[in-house]
């Protein structure tokens, strides 16, 4: 920001961020529906079957999040390096062409939904990849608009200041970018195709991502606690080096399933009980930080930012590190794999880890556009925090549920078969855990209508010693 | 000699998953406890709360392996990473602290200019 004046980046941001939250809303909706498909099959039948539901549910997740992250990217490089992003011009036509393929792609979905399974499929309707299915007409497009965000960013980085944030940034763009790649191209073996395809998802959240959000969240600390930018800086780089340690090495633990050599197993093992580390050095880093600035006297520049940053501390070492330990080594790993685990613990690993910093992200934004120089959290706003972090939490919970009742029945006493399959899904206990996760997922609606309200009319119900000091801090200026 | 994954009966399932959880739990606690008290937002004395989560995460550790049915080597190695996790906080700690203690005075403003 230039006093209280945006930059164009920040305007893009902005419209990027508005996306978010709209995608973060048709995913929360496609996620309702297929909850309630899990209980009663009948529903939307041959309309809208589950595997549609849930195709959007899953991408619209992936999608959202990304234009949140490339929001996130153009809200904090003009701010960090201290210039206007280069070709925000070409950036905002990129935005457009982005938002007019998402839009199309989404239709596609719903009212063609699938193909001959030829070539054409794969061109105009879907890739059936899961988490990127986008046909390759969409694919290409995607790559093209990425192309130009990472020109912008190298160009804007160059000519500008080179902040260590920004430097991480730029480093870890290039490889989440890059990834994408690994799952555009189509060949006709299927254990192949998959193979490349997992690549794509597995290193974006086990590594790359991370990494993202290790930078978004030193921003965000700078800018909320006002915490020391070196001391952020150090942190970053020594979470950067555990996290593509732990993180890629960490991935042995997956190759059980796809024939790499046994000793990867144990490798996978060892890191993926060392992936929580940086999970926790990040807990001590804000615990550190927190506890420092509060001996100082200081406050909190943006309540709204900083609460959904302790979501994502805590919410990300519960996700990503106890519900995914609890399953992911190799050796129960074989009984847990395509249960209810890994949907209990991709919920609140998803949640915990990227859509909780997304949405303090996109709070920043809100109070840059407004200028103001305090935010404090609005009753709205509290409501909106309290039900979507208890009802992830209640649905992570009743998955598990489930997960326990299908891996025991399932897997544990009927030795994975088919019909072990079929008893699994009738079990009442089985059942019982889709219905709470039904009503927790009621509760994540509830609370985006009020995270909603509260992101367009927080900065206008902010308590009267806000603008007092807005307008003091002006007639001094 | 090659080691092959054992096969593990379906009553020790829920020991797995209680003490898979308990595991990072006692880590998260180690770690909570001991910069906590480090920052002066507890009394010394948690720092005991703080040893007996390492200890118990160790164990928890130890006995997981032994769910798992893990080789006499990966068991010396998960044990091995438990000590080096008895060091984690305090080498973190005292990073954070040298580099506060350097930085603290020589630039209180954090917006680039």
């Amino acid at each position: 920001m230039q006093g209280n004046r945006l930059y164009e980046g920040q305007r893009l941001a902005l419209k990027y961020f508005t996306v978010a939250v709209v995608l973060f809303g048709a995913q929360l909706l496609f996620g309702l529906i297929a909850a309630i498909q899990y209980l009663y099959p009948s529903f939307l039948y041959n309309t809208l079957d589950f595997s549609i539901a849930r195709m959007v549910h899953i991408n619209a997740l992936v999608v959202w999040l990304l234009y949140a992250m490339i929001g996130a990217v153009y809200w904090l490089l003009p701010d960090e390096a201290g210039v206007e992003v280069v070709g925000v011009k070409l950036g905002t036509i990129g935005f457009y062409i982005l938002t007019a393929a998402v839009a199309v792609v989404v239709l596609v979905y719903l009212f063609v939904q699938v193909g001959p399974g030829t070539e054409m499929t794969l061109w105009l309707i879907t890739e059936g990849r899961e988490y990127i299915e986008a046909p390759r007409w969409a694919d290409i497009g995607i790559v093209a608009v990425v192309l130009v965000f990472l020109y912008n960013v190298y160009a804007t980085v160059m000519k500008g200041n080179h902040t260590g944030i920004l430097v991480v940034l730029m480093a870890d763009l290039i490889a989440l970018a890059g990834l994408y790649l690994a799952g555009m191209f189509y060949t006709d073996n299927i254990s192949i195709d998959q193979f490349w395809w997992w690549w794509v998802v597995h290193l974006w959240v086990e590594a790359t991502w991370e990494v993202y959000v290790a930078a978004v969240g030193g921003y965000i600390l700078i800018k909320t606690l006002n915490a020391n930018r070196q001391v952020v800086e150090m942190w970053l780089w020594i979470e950067v080096a555990m996290m593509f340690g732990s993180g890629i090495l960490g991935l042995g633990h997956h190759y059980f399933w796809i024939g790499t050599p046994e000793y990867w197993w144990e490798i996978g093992a060892l890191f993926s009980a060392l992936e929580p580390v940086p999970l926790v050095g990040l807990f001590v880093h804000v615990l550190y930080d927190w506890g420092k600035e509060r001996g100082k006297g200081n406050t909190i520049k943006n309540v709204p930012a900083f609460a959904w940053l302790t979501v994502e501390t805590f919410g990300n070492f519960l996700g990503a590190g106890v519900w995914g330990f609890m399953h992911t080594l190799p050796q129960i790993n074989l009984y847990t794999h395509g249960t209810q685990w890994p949907a209990a613990h991709g919920h609140l690993a998803f949640f915990g880890a990227y859509v909780a910093i997304m949405i303090s992200a996109i709070y920043i934004g809100v109070q840059g556009k407004a200028g103001l120089k305090e935010m404090k959290m609005t009753r709205t706003g509290w409501w909106a925090i309290s039900l979507i972090t208890v009802g992830v939490l209640l649905m992570t919970v009743s998955l598990t549920l489930s997960a326990y009742t299908q891996t025991m029945v399932e897997r544990g006493m009927h030795g994975a078969t088919w019909e072990g399959y079929f008893i699994a899904q009738a079990n009442k206990w089985f059942v019982q855990g889709m219905g709470w996760r039904l009503a927790a997922g009621l509760s994540v609606i509830a609370g985006y209508a009020a995270l909603v309200y509260d992101l367009l009319t927080v900065t206008k119900k902010q308590p009267e010693e806000v603008y007092k000091a807005e307008e003091a801090a002006a007639q001094t200026a | 000699m090659e080691y092959y994954i054992q096969d593990i009966p379906h009553t020790d399932f829920l020991s797995i998953f209680v003490i898979s959880a308990l595991i990072i739990f006692f880590g998260m606690g180690y770690a909570a406890f001991f910069t906590l008290v480090k920052l002066k937002l507890l009394n010394r004395l948690f720092m005991i709360a703080a040893y007996s989560s390492w200890v118990l995460l160790a164990l928890s550790m130890y006995y997981l392996g032994e769910l798992l049915r893990v080789e006499p080597y990966t068991q010396k190695v998960l044990i091995g990473a438990m000590v080096g996790y008895l060091i984690f906080p305090h080498a973190v700690y005292y990073i954070l602290d040298k580099v506060h203690s350097r930085f603290e005075h020589e630039n209180e403003s954090n917006q680039i200019q």
